[in-house]
């Protein structure tokens, strides 16, 4: 790879690494713009990602709570069927339980459900922790432990609160997520402050942050055009690939929830959020997306034959 | 509305305060500077007073235990006045500043500044000492946002009788131009502000006659510069349009106006000069500067940087310039930050850590016990700091590096002294939330250097000469400052600091006939550029908010 691509990022240790997991997952490592072949290589295609709650997801919207309708209490029959099923190469798990405002599980419930995760479910693994506060140090502190050796991705460092996750990382041989709010210099700035952890570049994967579609999506669009612009010229900080939380920003849209009894206009709701999903996953893989987590198995397949005909046409 | 008595202890001082108001905005009229660092929203609990008498309901906050709060100790930021009330200030609650004698704020040093300012400036002829009894009198003023400064000069010799300065006293009515001019939206506020700052003045030219020791009458001409918001509110004009985007048309000329209207205690008959504006956020203060200097006279591409309340940042030569300003609020010079002082006696002005663990070795200005630190030994400490590895890129302490980091009233703070320490009578110590506000000063200059030069098109490498004017400190470091991102990374043998070039623009429009004269064709040539509206400033100023920065 030369100094003007995005690192490639191996997610997941299979047994030859020290490992427990079937297959590993590679992002990155593209020399061009999104899908400009023609200008370069693209060596890995795009993945998605599958969003699994580890508590009943009672805030989803009825259209994407529908396909894994027995499913929403129990996070590792739900990951199997996605994986069986669905052939999911990699599952994002979301630790929104531990939140104060949701169900404040423990961190040693945490634990205890990714180890039967990781027991069950044998692709690559995203730990989303509960978000920024002492609770997200505890619980990924203690499912990066028992998680070791897995290579999985941790979700995620964010400007003030870095330390924990990434030195957790350190320790037990994992990935992170920076997350910077949709700025250039503070993605740069986290990146830096991250590998001055003495933290390696090729393990960090970057998060601007983006809303669904209608929420601000072209303002992320341009800034994930402008840091990939900035890798490929050459910025070392900034050669990282991207992760987008699809699924959290547009199931919690007006436009995803909104029955069409009530606005007949809009259609019916339930095409209208699948649409919606793929529009807003759609949009980031052209602005250089290498994981995308998203939740509806109808727009997950609508996007992985995007992903096939633009890797195949690019 | 009714209105009570308040009695400020140790001092006596006495005022008259409106139900309502907070004694931390009364005391802050009469001057009593309280320390608070959360801007009077109840939260750092540094402002603690002990009522002696009268009524005043109990303020809960953990700072103030039940027994305290028996005692009489109340929060002074959201103690509302309903009583007439004796209140004792304890030392801890007062700023460092507090209790200064003002007139030693202004160095030594500055003399021989000032005399550089005025080389070649010729003592008006006619009337010169050897032919009158009593020569006149000028009287220059600084009008600062957080400081005044104000100087009597001998109008036949150029010489300086007594100079004298102040926190402004509209202190109490916001820290920065942005809430002074809300303020003087609201209600009677612009007759406050006005009083405020006629009060300031006339304070400040009491103490000069009385220093040195002449009739107010005598006199005869006085000359002003300060920010345009400064200048409206003085002149009690509606400044409500200087922030208003379309107003880079406030390229400000004053009309020469006798002293009884200005309602300044000198001779009423003598006229008062202002000098003009360059654009809404670069005001008469920076023109004078730039005359001091005298940028517009040299071949030499420099970079005139203005560190007050507000940074003004003029940048070109004798062919061109452009002037811009950048709010950072006033830090630099003290305020609001825990341990913050001006550049005065006591203050610590320059700081070396030989080892993360070790005692930092200080340069106390004056030679005195420190009381606190001011704006160049808060650079050197953030230089310092950050070299070490104690302070991350994005100013954040890090508790693991130095034995010197703890916590500190609830934040994580970094000691310059402990209590004793060389015999220092009070700790000194910088917390989080001031590397924060330091920070973001020092993004505000840099950004707006870099945009500036990114307008003209010019690289770093071409500024000849950097020109530092403000209350930072004579002895900030370029170098350090180059360290942390703040100055360009240019030799620094370039840098050359002034100390207060307004003040000395002010005796040069009061010495020398053609330069006030000039002043108004001198605004001309100055090109505004408004930051507030400039698309790359905001990028400039993230990108900025980071040691040293980072360039996308």
């Amino acid at each position: 790879m030369n100094s003007s691509s995005v690192r490639k990022i191996r997610i997941g240790n299979t047994p030859a690494d020290g490992g427990t997991r079937a297959s590993s997952i590679e992002v990155g490592g593209e020399s061009c713009l999104p899908y400009h072949q023609f200008e370069g290589i693209m060596p890995c295609k795009p993945v998605i990602a599958w969003e699994i709650p580890d508590v009943r997801p009672d805030d989803w919207c009825e259209t994407v709570k529908d396909p894994y309708r027995e499913l929403l209490g129990d996070p590792v029959g739900w990951a199997r069927y996605v994986v069986e099923k669905h052939g999911a190469r990699i599952i994002c798990l979301d630790l929104r339980g531990a939140r104060l405002d949701k169900e404040n599980r423990s961190a040693a419930a945490s634990v205890e459900l990714l180890r039967g995760l990781l027991k069950d479910v044998k692709v690559p693994l995203i730990i989303k922790g509960p978000g920024p506060g002492q609770k997200q140090n505890e619980v990924i502190a203690a499912c990066a432990e028992a998680a070791q050796g897995e290579r999985c991705l941790l979700a995620s460092a964010v400007g003030e609160e870095y330390k924990t996750l990434v030195a957790a990382a350190i320790a037990y041989g994992h990935l992170v997520v920076a997350e910077s709010p949709i700025d250039v210099n503070l993605c740069k700035q986290l990146n830096i402050l991250i590998s001055d952890l003495s933290f390696p570049s090729d393990r960090i994967v970057i998060d601007p942050l983006t809303g669904g579609l209608g929420y601000g999506l072209e303002y992320t669009y341009s800034v994930m055009e402008r840091i990939r612009l900035q890798a490929l010229s050459g910025d070392a900080m900034m050669q990282m690939p991207f992760i987008n939380f699809v699924g959290g920003e547009v199931w919690k849209a007006k436009e995803v929830k909104m029955p069409a009894a009530k606005e007949p206009m809009w259609g019916n709701e339930r095409e209208r959020g699948v649409l919606w999903e793929v529009a807003t996953a759609v949009s980031l893989l052209y602005a250089g997306a290498g994981i995308l987590v998203m939740r509806h198995p109808a727009a997950i397949a609508v996007v992985e034959k995007t992903i096939e005909n633009l890797m195949k046409n690019g | 509305m009714n209105s009570y008595r308040i009695k400020f202890l140790p001092s006596g001082a006495e005022a008259q305060v409106a139900a309502g108001e907070s004694l931390y905005d009364a005391a802050l009229t009469l001057g009593i500077q309280i320390r608070g660092e959360c801007g009077g929203q109840g939260s750092c609990g540094q402002c603690l007073v002990k009522i002696e008498a009268g009524d005043c309901p109990p303020t809960p906050h953990a700072s103030i235990s039940p027994d305290k709060e028996r005692r009489g100790y109340r929060l002074a930021c959201v103690s509302r006045v309903h009583d007439d009330c004796v209140v004792f200030v304890p030392e801890e609650s007062l700023t460092p500043s507090e209790g200064l004698d003002f007139d030693a704020v202004i160095l030594s040093e500055d003399d021989r500044k000032r005399e550089r300012a005025l080389v070649g400036i010729i003592p008006v002829p006619p009337i010169a000492s050897s032919t009158v009894p009593h020569p006149p009198i000028g009287f220059a003023l600084d009008l600062g946002t957080t400081t005044v400064v104000g100087e009597l000069v001998d109008l036949g010799t150029g010489r300086c009788l007594a100079r004298a300065a102040a926190y402004n006293r509209q202190l109490s009515c916001g820290a920065d131009i942005i809430s002074r001019i809300s303020y003087a939206e609201r209600g009677k506020g612009r007759d406050r502000l006005r009083a405020l700052a006629l009060e300031t003045i006339n304070e400040i030219i009491g103490r000069l006659l009385n220093r040195a020791d002449v009739d107010a009458g005598r006199v005869l001409l006085a000359a002003v510069a300060g920010n345009t918001t400064m200048i409206f509110l003085l002149l009690g004009m509606d400044p409500s349009s200087i922030r208003r985007e379309s107003s880079d048309a406030v390229r400000t000329r004053y009309p020469i106006i006798y002293s009884r209207e200005a309602q300044l205690k000198i001779n009423p008959l003598a006229p008062v000069m202002f000098a003009p504006g360059i654009g809404s956020y670069v005001g008469g203060d920076v023109l004078a500067g730039v005359l001091a200097c005298r940028m517009h006279e040299s071949d030499k591409v420099t970079l005139f940087i203005d560190a007050g309340t507000n940074g003004e940042i003029v940048l070109g030569n004798r062919d061109w310039m452009m002037g811009c300003a950048c709010s950072t609020g006033p830090a630099f010079e003290g305020v609001g930050i825990a341990c913050g002082m001006m550049a005065a006696p006591g203050a610590i002005e320059a700081v070396e850590i030989a080892r993360p663990n070790d005692l930092p070795s200080l340069t106390v200005i004056g030679d005195t016990q420190a009381r606190g630190i001011c704006g160049s030994g808060m650079i050197d400490l953030m230089a310092e700091l950050f070299r070490h590895g104690i302070l991350d890129r994005n100013g954040t302490l890090n508790a693991g590096r130095s034995a010197r980091v703890e916590e500190h009233g609830g934040r994580r703070a970094y000691l310059v002294r402990k209590k004793g320490e060389e015999g220092a009578a009070r700790e000194i110590y910088l917390n989080d939330v001031d590397f924060k506000k330091l920070l973001r000063t020092k993004a505000a200059i840099q950004a707006a250097i870099r945009t500036m030069l990114k307008n003209v098109d010019l690289e770093i490498q071409a500024i000849q000469r950097v020109v530092i004017a403000g209350r930072l400190g004579e002895a900030i470091d370029a170098a350090k400052a180059v360290s942390i991102g703040m100055l360009p990374d240019i030799p620094p043998d370039r840098f050359e600091y002034i100390g207060n070039g307004s003040l000395w623009g002010a005796n040069l429009m009061l010495l020398s006939k053609e330069k006030g004269v000039d002043l108004n064709a001198l605004a001309d040539r100055i090109t505004y550029l408004d930051l507030s509206t400039h698309p790359g400033y905001m990028d400039e100023y993230v990108a900025s908010l980071f040691i040293p920065h980072t360039d996308v």
